[in-house]
């Protein structure tokens, strides 16, 4: 099959408009107990310098939240169909614990001669952009070509 | 894609210095780039635009449309007054003497669904060149060029459909699973996209120059499934039917295509060659004029656990410059605990007016050099210290060490030194002769040795012609008080020497998302901490 039909084939799949990720464990999560923890499968990047300590930067959100209360140490997300977006690359997973219920997601960002938080693109707009729902006790983000065939966040 | 790409790699500032000045460091961070490191990057440069977030082998869009305004046939030929009238006429003509159509309002729209494009890349790099000359006979900024040759590149549409908003009764003409792809048999398509990047003193700017490419030699070629999409067309003369023959118009439409898609060839090659880097330029130049600054958090350094709240900081780009192969950029940045502002003091943190020089024997055995002001270094650990990180440390042999002020690097001397002050309470007989507890000055020499991959800092002892004990603290025989204070600090000197102050240099550990390996660390006379690296590119393995 020359290369001309080995893309017609793949431009004509099933999985053609989406990116499969297998189910995810995220792990190490019972020093929040009773908060929630949503997961964010994204396009993002890391700071040009990279501290340890950095958030990762949401370019945008392809899909999620999926929420869970944490009620253990450990917690599994189900499989999941991420959408193809332009030149968007889906590149990470990323994972919020937060107090509130819902979490609203925000990018650290420069404007005016201050630190500021703006929402991340594509955000869902059903969550309310509140105080409570801004805020988060930790985030943990790894990139999808790292997550292998029993993808695992560990906090 | 080209926007997307230039935002990854340059931040540029329109605010005036004044909007950062308060806390705004110049020369804080400086990087360069070797020509060794720059080729890995080019070599990595698609698995680089991914972990960015930019897709380099694939776009997708589930629909996309188009729709001309409504209004009469003729207006679709309004950029050709003869051809206008033509149809003008005939539309007139046709609106008179057929019944049961009307010509005068139409819209079209024009829709496709599930577009996807895939690029094969027989390459895609970039290299950096210096910039034109100035008038002055100087080099202007840099050149970033672009490379990219593709031998597969395809675009594949689930659906097209054409129709008449205003004249549903006419359905719709389209195709269903089109494919549009390059004729190998013309050659691969190569690309190179020229990118001038000037500054300095802060003022940027960013413009994508003509493309050059070899799209004219290029031909594509297109499938679709068949039938074509028509209307039902009969025509009924004294009850004789005349029907169109679907197939025929079929191969006709298929015979047509060679010419439609030079055309569209040509189409696009206009598009991308004129208004395609003109909107380019502008949408660069409207987004970067509101300012591209990047902000972050780092975990302060000497924080007990690393669950504190982090500080925030910043990078401003300053500027740009291509030396003897390698490519520099200087940054300005701030660092603040919380979202206040505060304010720094550049002439106590000493902070280096220059940016930091680069050694090129050490550059050319490394990827990039990173080097850090040791003015924004002292910011960050005058944060610390605000924060009582800094209060005290521990000797081994149990001592602890109380600090009074905060400690300050100082990397232009003969060797690295922390100043220091410390509290200390003199006992026994000799405490008569002072007023505690006292507080003694002094340079406590360091250097960064590199253990596991990290840059350290630890003690070497302390400098003794530094040690300054003021005379307010002295009661009586200040010069016998002097020798025995020198002689204590003598003492320390040996749970002084390899005491680790930190495990790990507050520095940045990646560029780009890339890790980092340190490979040596030196100091600059300008007041810089140079640690020079290897890229380490194992996640992409």
């Amino acid at each position: 099959m020359n290369k001309y039909f080995a893309l017609c084939f793949f431009l004509f799949s099933v999985s053609a408009w989406s990116t499969t990720v297998k189910k995810v464990t995220v792990t190490g999560l019972e020093k929040y107990q009773g908060q929630s923890i949503s997961l964010f499968y994204v396009s993002g990047k890391q700071a040009t310098f990279g501290t340890a300590g950095q958030e990762l930067e949401t370019n945008k959100v392809l899909f999620g939240p999926v929420t869970k209360v944490i009620d253990g140490n450990v917690l599994t997300f189900p499989k999941t169909k991420v959408p193809r977006d332009g030149f968007t690359a889906f590149n990470y997973l990323l994972a919020v614990v937060h107090p509130a219920e819902t979490h609203f997601l925000t990018n650290l960002t420069y404007e005016g001669g201050a630190v500021v938080r703006v929402p991340a693109l594509n955000v869902d707009r059903n969550i309310e952009d509140n105080v409570s729902n801004r805020e988060f006790s930790e985030k943990r983000f790894k990139p999808i070509f790292k997550l292998g065939n029993q993808p695992q966040l560990d906090f | 894609m080209i926007y997307r790409f230039v935002n990854v790699w340059i931040f540029i500032a329109s605010f005036s210095l004044n909007v950062w000045a308060n806390d705004l460091i110049p020369h804080s961070v400086g990087v360069a780039i070797s020509e060794q490191g720059q080729a890995e990057i080019s070599q990595r440069f698609a698995n680089l635009l991914f972990i960015n977030g930019i897709s380099p082998n694939e776009f997708f869009l589930e629909e996309v449309g188009f729709q001309t305004d409504e209004g009469p046939i003729e207006e679709l030929f309004s950029d050709d007054p003869e051809v206008f009238e033509i149809v003008k006429k005939w539309r007139g003509f046709l609106e008179r003497i057929l019944i049961g159509v009307r010509l005068d309002s139409h819209q079209f729209s024009l829709q496709a669904k599930e577009l996807e494009a895939a690029v094969v890349w027989d390459e895609l790099s970039f290299q950096i060149e210096e910039g034109p000359l100035s008038p002055e006979g100087l080099p202007d900024g840099v050149i970033l060029n672009v490379f990219a040759e593709a031998n597969a590149l395809e675009v594949a549409v689930g659906s097209v459909r054409g129709s008449d908003l205003k004249n549903p009764y006419l359905g719709e003409v389209g195709f269903d699973k089109v494919l549009i792809a390059l004729d190998q048999q013309t050659g691969p398509l190569d690309v190179r996209l020229k990118i001038h990047l000037t500054g300095s003193r802060g003022n940027f700017e960013v413009k994508v120059l003509p493309i050059e490419w070899n799209w004219d030699q290029l031909r594509l070629k297109a499938e679709y499934d068949r039938p074509l999409i028509f209307p039902e067309i009969q025509i009924t003369i004294n009850g004789h039917t005349i029907d169109i023959n679907l197939q025929e118009l079929d191969a006709i439409f298929t015979e047509q295509l060679p010419g439609l898609l030079d055309r569209a060839g040509v189409m696009i090659a206009e598009y991308v060659e004129g208004e395609g880097i003109q909107t380019l330029n502008k949408l660069i130049d409207e987004n970067l004029a509101s300012g591209l600054n990047e902000t972050n958090q780092m975990n302060p350094p000497g924080a007990p656990t690393t669950e504190v709240e982090p500080f925030n900081w910043g990078i401003q780009v300053s500027e740009l410059n291509f030396d003897r192969g390698n490519f520099f950029v200087n940054l300005s940045g701030f660092a603040r605990d919380g979202s206040r502002v505060g304010t720094v003091d550049l002439n106590r943190l000493k902070a280096s007016k220059k940016s930091f020089r680069l050694n090129t024997n050490d550059m050319e055995n490394h990827d990039m050099a990173l080097a850090l002001n040791q003015g924004f270094l002292n910011r960050v650990i005058e944060l610390s210290s605000d924060r009582g990180y800094f209060n005290s440390f521990d000797l081994e042999d149990g001592e602890k060490i109380k600090l009074t002020k905060t400690p300050v690097f100082d990397l232009t001397g003969k060797s690295a030194a922390m100043a220091l002050e410390i509290e200390y309470i003199v006992t026994g007989f000799e405490a008569i002769f002072v007023r505690n507890p006292i507080r003694i000055q002094f340079d406590l020499l360091v250097d960064f040795p590199i253990d596991n991959g990290k840059a350290k800092i630890v003690a070497k002892g302390v400098d003794l012609d530094s040690v300054h004990l003021d005379d307010r603290y002295i009661r009586f025989f200040s010069g016998k008080v002097r020798k025995a204070l020198r002689e204590k600090i003598e003492e320390m000197q040996a749970g002084l020497q390899g005491f680790s102050l930190a495990d790990e240099l507050p520095f940045p550990s990646t560029l780009f998302g890339v890790a980092l390996k340190v490979g040596k660390v030196s100091i600059d006379n300008n007041g810089h901490l140079v640690v020079y690296h290897d890229f380490d590119w194992s996640l992409f393995d």
